[in-house]
């Protein structure tokens, strides 16, 4: 970033190469259609291009463009309400895991993987969005408590509430589904165990 | 949770096309922007004082009155400038918390300033029904010294998305009102903290919202 600020135009593609899959995967969990998730992506990385002689130097990159990424979000949302929810394919790419290289795991972890992220999506699109959006920068993006602050404006309390309240939420949405399958010895949920010890 | 999704190869594609066309900003834009924007705001208020002039009684004034008045003024406008311009670690402008701490406790700072320690002159307490028209000239001076500050702190922050636009804007106009505020101190000789807080005070009320407003789209 630092070569790119300071006029390096090679440099571009390498930040988009790295941001990109962040912002886009922030965006594909709230826009929850994959087309939105690409333009404002690339509308996110365009501002930070033509902002980049403002770029202070050491500043963290991705809070940057989370922070105007979301902020792209909600006003596409103001502007096409009623749309952005109702595009979700739930069978649609977005939502299946992408096999990656390396260790693999078996495909019962995978499928289990898979199913869980989709219900976590789908628990997290019936919350408000600023409750989501905590949790998401700071269980999915794994953000400081600081950081999240910072993207979405608000104070570190207001963000550990948010989450809090993201994980009961998530909890009483995914408890029946998940916790009564756990008992007949499925796998359980991370997010709602943890949510569980901070509910107490 | 943790699966990450990437952007077609089109989308990254359709992207460096476009970015190929936008206008970039040059290195050290925010330097240099700071830089012009502080020169230029001095040159206006030594503009305004030179043609305001300075008030016929400062000679007189209490030493110590006048001097914590104005390094209290001089405190308070470069702490909401600093606390309003900042970008802060993560590019999104200062934390919510230190915004709200400049424009909840600036204001409170100013009052007490007014009410407590400003140097008096010609106290106009002792005939309230002429307090106003006392105090709106100062008022209007406030306002139209403090707008084009707020446009220059604007400009400074052009082009850069911030966490709490609005936050950041009304801190603006705070610190243009705070920078008013000093100048209109060295002007104006007339006293009491009503005079004080009508005419020199309270248009930063207006400046703060319309700061925010001006802002709220960032």
């Amino acid at each position: 970033m630092a070569r790119f600020a300071a006029g390096d135009d090679a440099a571009l593609a390498e930040v988009y190469d790295l941001g990109s899959p962040a912002v886009f995967t922030f965006l594909l969990h709230l826009a929850r259609d994959r087309s939105l998730a690409e333009d404002l992506t690339q509308e996110t990385f365009l501002r930070i291009h033509r902002a980049r002689g403002l770029y202070r130097p050491g500043a963290s990159v991705l809070p940057w463009a989370y922070t105007i990424a979301r902020r792209l979000f909600l006003d596409s949302v103001r502007s096409r309400r009623s749309e952005v929810r109702q595009n979700f394919d739930h069978d649609s790419e977005p939502f299946t895991p992408h096999g990656g290289g390396g260790a693999s795991p078996s495909a019962e972890e995978l499928l289990a993987d898979a199913e869980l992220a989709q219900a976590v999506d789908e628990a997290l699109a019936k919350i408000p969005e600023a409750q989501a959006s905590a949790f998401r920068l700071l269980k999915g993006e794994g953000l400081s408590i600081a950081e999240v602050a910072s993207i979405m404006g608000t104070s570190k309390g207001s963000v550990k509430l948010r989450a809090h309240r993201a994980y009961l939420a998530l909890r009483g949405l995914l408890g029946h589904r998940f916790f009564g399958r756990s008992e007949e010895g499925a796998p359980s949920v991370p997010g709602a165990a943890s949510g569980e010890r901070q509910g107490q | 949770m943790s699966i990450t999704h990437r952007p077609s190869s089109g989308a990254r594609d359709r992207f460096l096309q476009a970015a190929a066309r936008q206008p970039v900003s040059r290195p050290r834009t925010w330097l240099r922007r700071v830089c012009l924007a502080a020169l230029a705001s001095m040159v206006w208020l030594l503009t305004m004082l030179s043609f305001l002039g300075i008030r016929r009684d400062w000679h007189d004034l209490p030493a110590p009155a006048v001097t914590a008045t104005m390094v209290a003024l001089l405190a308070a406008a470069l702490l909401a400038s600093a606390i309003g311009l900042a970008r802060g670690r993560a590019m999104v402008g200062t934390t919510t918390e230190s915004l709200s701490l400049a424009a909840w406790g600036v204001p409170l700072l100013l009052l007490l300033l007014v009410v407590v320690v400003d140097p008096g002159g010609t106290p106009t307490a002792a005939a309230p029904d002429k307090l106003v028209l006392h105090a709106w000239p100062c008022g209007l001076l406030t306002l139209l010294i403090a707008l084009p500050l707020m446009g220059i702190a604007l400009l400074v922050l052009r082009g850069l998305t911030l966490s709490r636009p609005r936050l950041a804007g009304a801190c603006l106009g705070l610190a243009a009102a705070t920078w008013a505020h000093l100048l209109i101190r060295v002007h104006c000789a007339v006293g009491g903290p009503g005079h004080a807080v009508l005419g020199h005070l309270l248009p930063l009320l207006p400046l703060m919202l319309l700061g925010a407003w001006a802002m709220r789209r960032r």
